[in-house]
């Protein structure tokens, strides 16, 4: 187990890894200081956000990473803006959002970046933003979403994509452009946390109603775990990582049955955020953030 | 036959008359086949034009390719016997007009062959209750094979294959099919009359409501001609504001809410309280617009008010309630991250009311929508939940002519509808093969083998199922027979592609119809038919009133 202490004692909001972890050992962490990177899989930790020589710390509540054509884009939500590096996180453009200013929670890249170029931000009262020249320019795009308090992203291909709300689901088949609810159960929402298996299976962790499946594209949900879910981890093995009530749970049957995914785990704070960017391999790494602004690789 | 009047109704002298067998089975006959032989031609992707002459005469004939529409102009015959026949028909086919917007050609064939086949039935000696009631036998059991061969409608080019089946306009057929794609089959779409000659559409972000600034000195954006405040505290009522003191408690409540925009809505403000609103223009504190409460109907302005005060939050101050202004605290404030006003309408820009309560109020609107019983009040819950999901869009509709215009903004209407339909209920392959794939399912009409009313029903029901597709092939030009082997030859999965002129799967080439359509039509024209079987008595009354608005038979 590996601490590192060299980071500001702020509270970590996302932590997302590259898609070739494998190789470049990319991994950002937004955090309530700003944008934090490390290039040696988590093992040491840099400011981001220093080339914009900045007066104050810049709350970033999200991120996301992609690459294409070799080229590094990462990307970072912060109140009304949204950042994009085309250079790992060494320089960075802005683009402003429509007034009143957005905060943006979630980030989403399609899984087709490379031909449509489309990102989605999700909002707190501003419903969701679109982008489809690769985080240039951002429109919102709301049609059918009634509920614009967007907690969590998820696309399942390049065209079905959910989104988490205060009030349940919704899902769009044409990669954000219009929103239709799903018949998620209204008592059991706000939903936290999504994720999407390939089969189509959505997995939903909320504020107080535990996990929730569906197996039917929405129409019919089953509970598999009670608690507060904040986060929701799976991988193409078929293993499913839930952060259920500050406690690492692991199942490897789809949610059956569960056990401590880090035995012996206890952190100094409460865990905010995760990322398995090699899979949910117990021997694998898995990157854990805390409230108080460790990053702690398990 | 005589055409719908717009100014007069022709008087018609007559005498009573009771009228029996067989006189009463021929004149129902003629009605019936003279309408359907009316709306025949327009089946099909070439529809041909029927030209139905107006009451007036200084008009040319009225051009028409809708079945519905040309069903509903005739609205009489000179032969009475026949005209029974042929009203019965009328509402029978109006009554599927109204609920569904299309199918009306197909159910008029359907109807058609099952009343000619059934007559020679019982002509035979058949019995007509018997026969009655194997034929809407049948008629669910089709409805049961179609909901097994529907699918769900997948992706924005199976929307405008299935609008370009409709309106037969591929301009107008993108743009619905693309609005609706993106509204969704419950979304706003608004059709309006156009200033040009071409289509025009816009997407707004947000709802809107007619309800206008109470004045042009409130217009801030005079460049945009309209006003945007930006987290403004709302105030909803239908009370009208006379006094400017009338205000103080409003304006109080707004300041102790730490508001520094606020929208007061309102059935009226005199112009002594506007002057207060439009001093604030001025005000880095507190910025004030009045803007009229939509709807000017009273059940409509209130329906308005629900919707706004479920998406804002806050509480209405409703007049029939006995509420007042003086009463005013800021949790009556509903709240919106936008809200816009100019001259004709209001609009809100993700309302911040509670988000749970909003889906509860969606979910209230659309059990009262499955439930209604009247097309308009469906189209009125229609536009409430389209409001409600959020985001609309706008189609101006142009034309040459102002009849060019108003012709095309009907078949915009009933395109949509159509299109609703098929994203709510799915497709199925278009061009006749859907009912023809039905076939073999009636067989489990022959469960009982020793009747021959059921055997008559399995075969008057076959071949009506075969004559969409025949009449379908005929109006392109083509021999029915040869095509019809020529498919049985390929299997079951395809059709003809009239437009291309050869064989091919129907779906995967958008050659579809919409599935909660193509049911409804045949089970309207099978029990429209097989209950009109069951008449054996006319009664004319003595100068029959006319009727220009068809009256569904009790089906």
């Amino acid at each position: 187990m590996e601490q590192n202490q060299n980071l500001y004692e702020d509270y970590i909001y996302y932590i997302t890894a590259s898609p070739n972890f494998r190789k470049d050992g990319l991994v950002c962490a937004a955090k309530k200081s700003g944008l934090y990177y490390s290039r040696d899989k988590g093992k040491t930790w840099k400011d981001a956000y220093a080339s914009l020589k900045l007066a104050a710390p810049l709350p970033t509540s999200s991120a996301a990473i992609s690459i294409l054509n070799e080229i590094t884009y990462v990307f970072a939500g912060i109140e009304g803006k949204i950042l994009r590096s085309l250079t790992s996180g060494e320089t960075w453009e802005v683009a402003d959002l429509d007034s009143p200013a957005p905060q943006v929670t979630a980030l989403a890249i399609s899984p087709n970046f490379a031909k449509d170029g489309t990102l989605l931000a999700a909002t707190i009262q501003d419903g969701i933003l679109r982008s489809t020249d690769r985080g240039v320019n951002w429109t919102g795009w709301n049609f059918g979403l009634y509920d614009p308090n967007i907690n969590a992203l998820a696309f399942l291909d390049p065209q079905i994509v959910l989104a988490g709300t205060q009030s349940g689901i919704f899902r769009s088949s044409n990669a954000g452009r219009s929103w239709r609810d799903l018949d998620f159960p209204i008592d059991f929402a706000p939903v936290l946390c999504l994720a999407i298996r390939r089969d189509g299976t959505i997995y939903a962790g909320t504020e107080a109603e535990g996990l929730h499946v569906s197996c039917d594209e929405g129409r019919t949900w089953e509970q598999l775990i009670e608690g507060t879910v904040e986060q929701i981890q799976l991988d193409a093995s078929g293993r499913l990582l839930i952060l259920r009530d500050g406690e690492l749970l692991l199942s490897e049957n789809g949610g059956q049955s569960w056990q401590a995914a880090r035995p012996g785990f206890e952190p100094a704070a409460d865990i905010s955020a995760l990322t398995a960017p090699l899979g949910l391999d117990p021997a694998k790494p898995l990157l854990v953030g805390l409230s108080n602004g460790e990053i702690i690789k398990l | 036959m005589t055409p719908a009047p717009s100014s007069s109704i022709p008087e018609f002298k007559q005498t009573p008359e009771t009228v029996f067998q067989p006189r009463t089975a021929r004149g129902f006959q003629g009605g019936i086949n003279k309408i359907v032989d009316a709306i025949r031609p327009s089946l099909g992707p070439f529809p041909r034009a029927v030209a139905i002459a107006r009451a007036t005469t200084t008009r040319s004939p009225e051009l028409l390719d809708s079945g519905g529409i040309i069903a509903r102009r005739i609205i009489s015959l000179p032969n009475r016997d026949e005209d029974a026949g042929a009203m019965y028909i009328r509402g029978v086919l109006w009554n599927l007009h109204e609920r569904v917007g299309d199918g009306v050609a197909t159910a008029a064939v359907l109807f058609q062959t099952v009343f000619n086949q059934g007559l020679k039935y019982i002509a035979a000696g058949g019995s007509p209750m018997t026969l009655r009631s194997y034929l809407e036998q049948g008629a669910d059991i089709i409805a049961n094979a179609l909901d097994g061969l529907t699918q769900p409608i997948a992706g924005t080019e199976a929307l405008i294959g299935v609008a370009q089946t409709v309106c037969h306009d591929r301009a107008l057929a993108e743009i619905l099919g693309n609005l609706i794609s993106i509204v969704g089959e419950d979304g706003w779409l608004e059709i309006r009359a156009g200033r040009g000659r071409d289509i025009e559409h816009e997407l707004i972000a947000g709802s809107y409501w007619p309800g206008a600034l109470v004045s042009k000195a409130m217009i801030y954006d005079t460049g945009r001609s309209r006003t945007v405040f930006e987290n403004a505290a709302i105030l909803i009522t239908d009370l009208a504001i006379d006094s400017p003191q009338e205000l103080v408690p409003v304006i109080q409540a707004a300041v102790e809410a730490g508001a520094s925009r606020l929208v007061v809505m309102c059935s009226n403000i005199s112009e002594q309280a506007q002057a207060i609103l439009l001093q604030s223009r001025k005000s880095d504190k507190l910025q004030i617009i009045g803007v009229k409460t939509p709807g000017l109907r009273s059940d409509v302005q209130m329906t308005s008010m629900l919707d706004m005060a479920a998406l804002m939050g806050g509480k209405m101050l409703v007049k029939a309630a006995g509420d007042t202004l003086t009463g005013v605290t800021p949790q009556h404030f509903g709240h919106a991250r936008r809200i816009w006003a100019n001259e004709e309408y209001t609009g809100l820009v993700h309302p911040q009311g509670d988000p749970k309560e909003i889906r509860r109020h969606i979910n209230t609107l659309r059990v009262a929508y499955k439930n209604a019983a009247k097309d308009e009040e469906r189209q009125r819950l229609q536009e409430r939940i389209g409001k409600l999901l959020g985001g609309a869009a706008a189609i101006d509709v142009g034309g040459l002519t102002e009849t060019e215009m108003e012709t095309r903004k009907e078949l915009a209407k009933r395109t949509v509808r159509t299109l609703r339909g098929a994203a709510r209920e799915g497709i199925l392959p278009g061009g006749g093969t859907a009912l023809l794939a039905c076939r073999p399912a009636l067989d489990e009409l022959l469960a009982d083998r020793d009747s021959l009313d059921a055997r008559a029903a399995h075969r008057i029901l076959t071949r009506a199922l075969e004559t969409p597709f025949r009449t379908l092939i005929s109006n392109s030009g083509n021999s029915e027979g040869k095509i019809l082997g020529e498919m049985e030859q390929a299997g079951c999965e395809v059709g003809f592609d009239i437009l291309s002129g050869r064989i091919c799967e129907m779906i995967p080439n958008g050659i579809v119809d919409v599935a909660a359509v193509q049911k409804q039509a045949v089970i309207s024209a099978i029990r429209g038919a097989a209950l009109a079987l069951t008449i054996d008595i006319l009664v004319h009354r003595k100068n029959p009133p006319i009727v220009t608005e068809p009256n569904a038979p009790g089906i």
